[in-house]
């Protein structure tokens, strides 16, 4: 169940309530236990993400390298925190533990694309390419 | 490509591969893993395809994509066979000059090479590189130079043969002395002897069996499980195929991270070209014995890297571990004996049973033997993954093969073991790793991620980090680890913001001591290892926090404030215009000052000063100069006479 779960999640980028009635039809699962599961694991989300995906890597090499720095920069910049998503749908905002590029940390991921590298600065000037 | 049914037609099958292969064929490889991948080596990629046809050359050369070779630092890394001569940190840019110069001209190009900090020399072959001359890399060796998506590329280093050996040649009893001879240790976590798990599921009567693979590698800062699996994703099914006839298990699973989608995306092709030649499936090689691998990917939880919790996950429900009265490996997944172990385990077994215990003991201490693999990242020069034998001293890791700290500072400590270890100061550093070594020390083996951290790493501020970590992840089902983390983390914060109380400390170790005591998982009982050990070696820092309300390496936000020297600054505007909150006042000719109430102490004033200058300082524990008056800031500048 949770490998269909994470089809529909990477399919829509998040999962609405109608799919999860379905889901708990077809598989003739109690809704509850769907959302145990849909609010336990850190991939599913049960609201509408923006269009941009920012990942901000805080794992332990990048915190070091002043990770949060970064951060503040980006809660700054969009005026969301962490697990939101701003009114016009512009970006969401996600804090990960550790993308694996630790040479490159700090790290910054925006729809899949990586900079590395990043002060609070670059930080600035990468957000303000995104419409 | 037909099944292959028994040892000769394998043997006839590998020889008829390596005989189309010509060792003095040029051949290109490129590290294709994620952290090269970031830095544009799929970019490389296509330049060098697009290049080699324009040359007409695409027949006569090969390009072979292939997994992380551990400098990560470096990366994009190119290796040019048969010469070995090793380029780093290509771009686009240098594909034609390096076709026209060194594959037609066959001379090397200077600038490409690494070059030595030390003697300045340049150096052609990668195992000359120190970051990889004082390595041992047996399990990740092969990863630079196979194609992880083909099979030919690992029948061709003798793949598949130690499976050959144990169905035609070994017992399943067999299979499991050796490796309980060979004192393999689990590298995941808890080192546990990996032979004893497999003999106490071997000899339970129970006939339902299964083998699993931990891939669940959620430890910030540690990558070596994916790397493996991304680059070498047949060892770990050789492995685990291996474990499955050892204990009798026909079936197995993969808990791999659903973040590692290029992992996932190479196990899955593996296993499909397993099971077409005849690897996998029912009647292995002819022998009678059946064995089916399934992928399970994970939905992002960091307590599914413990053993019940992973085996809950898989079971389809949510993650939460379960008391261990019986242990896993007689009671695990459905109830059934279970054998876990984790990537870098399993695809150390198909080496024991190839070369056999005896080869294997001579690396490493008495206690751990064998070699492992450590991420070596944070403050430090080459950031990567590094294999060395157990044994080898901290110091020799960071300094030998790591090249030291960065811009000449400090080293203060490094952190092992993950979430759930410690931080070994600089008095440690002669410290041998090993399994025991490092509990003793009060951190932990963990899955090998060494985090090295400098004098500019509040380790208050680290507790916080893994503690706060840790609290995220905690499932919630006992009480130690689901309140006791949540007030730990409270009291850190407040100690980091200046707020924190004398009594703080024993509140904390009496708090830290209950989790260790009470916790149902290995997640909750090590949770306080971050505190404890920061708190055995860095005291100081603690009570400098607690009592002066100062941040020893001028680290934590609310305890520091930037400054600008008003003898040293220049007014070169550099941190005015990149100031992004606008909180530095100055103009041409006029010195700058930083505006308190503005500044968000995003650092970047001190970063971009020039380090001539050197005029934005940090101020903790002290009251921060008074300014200087309106007039005393114009720069006149001398004329020239």
């Amino acid at each position: 169940m949770i490998q269909v779960m994470l089809e529909v999640q990477s399919e829509n980028n998040w999962l609405p309530k109608e799919t999860l009635d379905r889901i708990s039809e077809r598989l003739d699962v109690p809704l509850a236990r769907i959302l145990h599961i849909a609010t336990f694991y850190k991939a599913f989300s049960l609201i509408p993400k923006g269009r941009h995906g920012i990942h901000i890597c805080v794992g332990t090499a990048c915190h070091v390298r002043g990770a949060s720095r970064i951060l503040d920069t980006v809660q700054d910049q969009t005026g969301i925190k962490p697990g939101e998503t701003d009114l016009d749908l512009k970006f969401s905002l996600e804090v990960v533990n550790c993308l694996g590029c630790c040479a490159l940390g700090p790290v910054l991921e925006i729809d899949g694309k990586t900079h590395g590298k990043m002060t609070p600065g670059e930080t600035s000037d990468v957000l303000k390419n995104y419409e | 490509m037909s099944r292959i049914n028994s040892p000769a037609e394998l043997e006839a099958f590998r020889k008829d591969i390596l005989s189309k292969r010509d060792p003095n064929k040029p051949c290109i490889t490129l590290c294709s893993g994620s952290a090269c991948h970031a830095t544009g080596s799929g970019e490389v990629a296509s330049s060098l395809e697009s290049e080699l046809e324009k040359q007409g050359l695409s027949d006569q050369i090969e390009i072979r994509k292939t997994g992380c070779h551990g400098f990560c630092e470096r990366g994009p890394i190119t290796i040019i066979h048969p010469e070995d001569i090793s380029y780093f940190q290509i771009q686009p840019e240098d594909v034609p000059e390096i076709i026209s110069e060194t594959i037609k001209g066959k001379k090397v190009i200077d600038r490409l090479l690494y070059t030595d900090p030390e003697t300045t020399e340049n150096i052609v072959q990668e195992s000359e590189i120190p970051f990889y001359k004082h390595q041992e890399r047996l399990v990740f060796g092969s990863n630079g130079s196979i194609d992880p998506k083909s099979i030919d590329d690992y029948l061709a280093i003798g793949g598949y043969s130690a499976l050959q050996k144990a169905l035609y040649d070994m017992t399943p009893e067999g299979v499991v002395a050796e490796v309980k001879k060979s004192n393999l240790r689990g590298r995941g976590g808890g080192g546990f002897p990996a032979g004893r798990k497999w003999e106490g599921s071997r000899n339970d009567p129970e006939p339902i069996k299964y083998v699993l693979v931990n891939a669940d590698e959620g430890d910030p800062g540690a990558y070596m499980d994916r790397s493996l699996l991304e680059g070498n994703p047949h060892s770990v099914i050789e492995g685990l195929t291996l474990g499955a006839y050892a204990i009798g298990a026909h079936e197995g699973y993969i808990y791999v991270r659903q973040e590692y989608p290029l992992a996932v995306e190479n196990v899955l092709l593996a296993i499909k070209a397993a099971e077409a030649y005849g690897f996998l499936g029912k009647n292995i090689l002819g022998s009678g014995f059946d064995f089916k691998v399934i992928v399970h990917q994970g939905a992002g939880a960091f307590v599914c890297g413990e053993s019940t919790a992973l085996m809950t996950a898989l079971e389809g429900r949510v993650g939460e571990p379960r008391p261990k009265y019986i242990r896993s490996n007689i009671k695990g997944l459905w109830e059934k004996p279970s054998v876990l172990n984790n990537v870098e385990t399993w695809a150390n077994v198909p080496l024991i049973i190839n070369k056999g215990a005896d080869w294997f003991t001579q690396y490493g201490t008495e206690g751990s033997k064998g070699t492992k693999i450590f991420s070596l990242v944070g403050k430090i020069v080459n950031t990567g993954l590094v294999e060395v034998p157990m044994g080898m001293p901290l110091r020799d890791i960071i300094f030998k093969i790591g090249g030291g700290i960065p811009g000449g500072k400090a080293f203060k400590a490094v952190q092992t073991g993950g979430p759930s270890g410690g931080c070994i100061p600089e008095e440690l550093l002669d410290l041998q790793v090993g399994f025991d070594e490092l509990t003793q020390a009060g951190s932990m083996m963990g899955s090998g991620g060494m985090i090295v951290m400098d004098e500019d790493t509040c380790m208050v501020d680290v507790a916080r980090y893994f503690i706060a970590f840790l609290t995220d992840e905690s499932c919630g089902k006992c009480t130690p680890c689901r309140e006791g983390l949540r007030q730990m983390l409270k009291i850190l914060t407040r100690i980091t913001e200046g707020k924190g109380k004398e009594s703080d400390i024993a509140l904390l170790k009496d708090l830290a001591e209950t989790a260790k005591e009470a916790a149902l998982c290995a997640l909750g009982k090590s949770a306080p290892n971050p505190f404890l050990s920061t708190l055995r070696y860095f005291e100081d820092e603690y009570e400098a926090h607690i009592k002066e309300k100062r941040c020893p390496a001028l680290s934590c936000k609310e305890l520091i404030a930037y400054y600008i020297d008003p003898t040293q600054c220049k007014a070169c505007m550099i941190c005015a215009r990149k100031c992004p909150a606008d909180a530095i006042d100055g103009g041409k000719n006029k010195i700058h000052m930083v505006d308190q109430d503005k500044c968000t102490k995003c650092g970047t004033c001190y970063e971009v000063c020039p380090s001539r200058f050197s005029a934005v300082t940090r101020i903790s524990g002290a009251p921060i100069p008074d300014l200087i008056p309106e007039e005393e800031r114009i720069i006149r500048k001398k004329k020239k006479k």
